[in-house]
């Protein structure tokens, strides 16, 4: 299996929520300007780093999530995806709870916490949880991203 | 083997713990750890080092749980929350305020986490050679093309 569906639990490593405002693109080389838009997102950080108090002065207000992407037709590199043969992606395949999909790695980034915690508890921005041997094989993903010699 | 029941509150402690019961085993043959060993009348059992802990962090959080939260509050240093609480005297001077603020975050620190020994290059070294042999075989296997940034709109 590779999701389970979870409403009532804790903001957690593997959660897929949609609605999340996130850097979408950078544009503008010297000043690095950020467009933001609505996204689904995979939270990466452990849970203990998202159980830690809130704060901005120990930098524990922030969650690591990437982006989640909507497989469709005509998706380039799709049938690439969808064997995980991408470098930058990782393939997650359709469920009763969400679309077939992939992360890309690219787009790792920062989020806050509190309002992460609030989305999770809402109905309809909570879409499922990644099981734990999937998401074991999505961190070997991101380790061979980061380091696939040239 | 005799089961008790324990509520432990996960407060951000560096493990999750949802523990709502442990066991104690009895372990008369066993050799007695100081530490994890508890005697009972003729027989000695054991108490799973990981409860200890758990119970460690339980009492200790809330001690210095509260001495954060009466720092945040206050915003002011350990030492001044410890005068206030009567714990230390008002003459204390500045080496051992500080000696006092490390003693405080280093107990903090070892109630909420396992100390291990210091990580070096070798130690990183060895564990990224291990992924790598690992993997190596395949990375040829994959397609490191530039997937275009995509707009999925978030209506799905």
């Amino acid at each position: 299996m590779t999701y389970s569906f979870s409403p009532d639990e804790r903001l957690s490593q593997g959660d897929i929520l949609r609605g999340v405002k996130l850097v979408v693109n950078v544009h503008d080389p010297e000043i690095n300007a950020p467009r933001y838009d609505d996204s689904h997102i995979i939270v990466l950080s452990r849970n203990c780093e998202i159980d830690k108090p809130i704060k901005a002065s120990t930098g524990t207000n922030s969650v690591s999530v990437a982006r989640v992407i909507r497989l469709i037709p005509t998706s380039p590199g799709l049938g690439d995806i969808r064997k995980n043969r991408i470098v930058n992606a990782f393939f997650l395949p359709g469920s009763e709870y969400i679309e077939e999909c992939y992360v890309d790695w690219r787009t790792t980034q920062p989020v806050d916490k509190s309002n992460l915690m609030v989305l999770r508890s809402q109905n309809g921005n909570y879409k499922c949880t990644v099981e734990k041997e999937v998401l074991e094989d999505l961190f070997e993903s991101y380790f061979i991203f980061f380091t696939k010699p040239e | 083997m005799i089961q008790a029941s324990a509520n432990i509150i996960n407060s951000g402690t560096s493990s999750r713990l949802d523990i709502d019961s442990f066991h104690v085993t009895e372990m008369s043959n066993v050799l007695k750890d100081p530490v994890t060993s508890v005697q009972l009348d003729v027989s000695a059992f054991r108490i799973d080092p990981s409860t200890i802990r758990s119970f460690a962090i339980e009492n200790t959080e809330r001690i210095y749980g509260q001495l954060y939260l009466v720092q945040d509050f206050l915003n002011v240093s350990s030492i001044n929350v410890l005068r206030l609480l009567g714990i230390a005297q008002r003459n204390v001077f500045i080496a051992s305020f500080q000696e006092v603020e490390e003693a405080i975050e280093e107990a903090f620190i070892r109630t909420h986490y396992d100390i291990v020994p210091e990580r070096t290059h070798e130690d990183f070294q060895s564990g990224y050679k291990v992924r790598m042999d690992r993997v190596k075989d395949r990375l040829h296997e994959y397609v490191d093309i530039d997937l275009p940034a995509v707009e999925d709109g978030d209506d799905w």
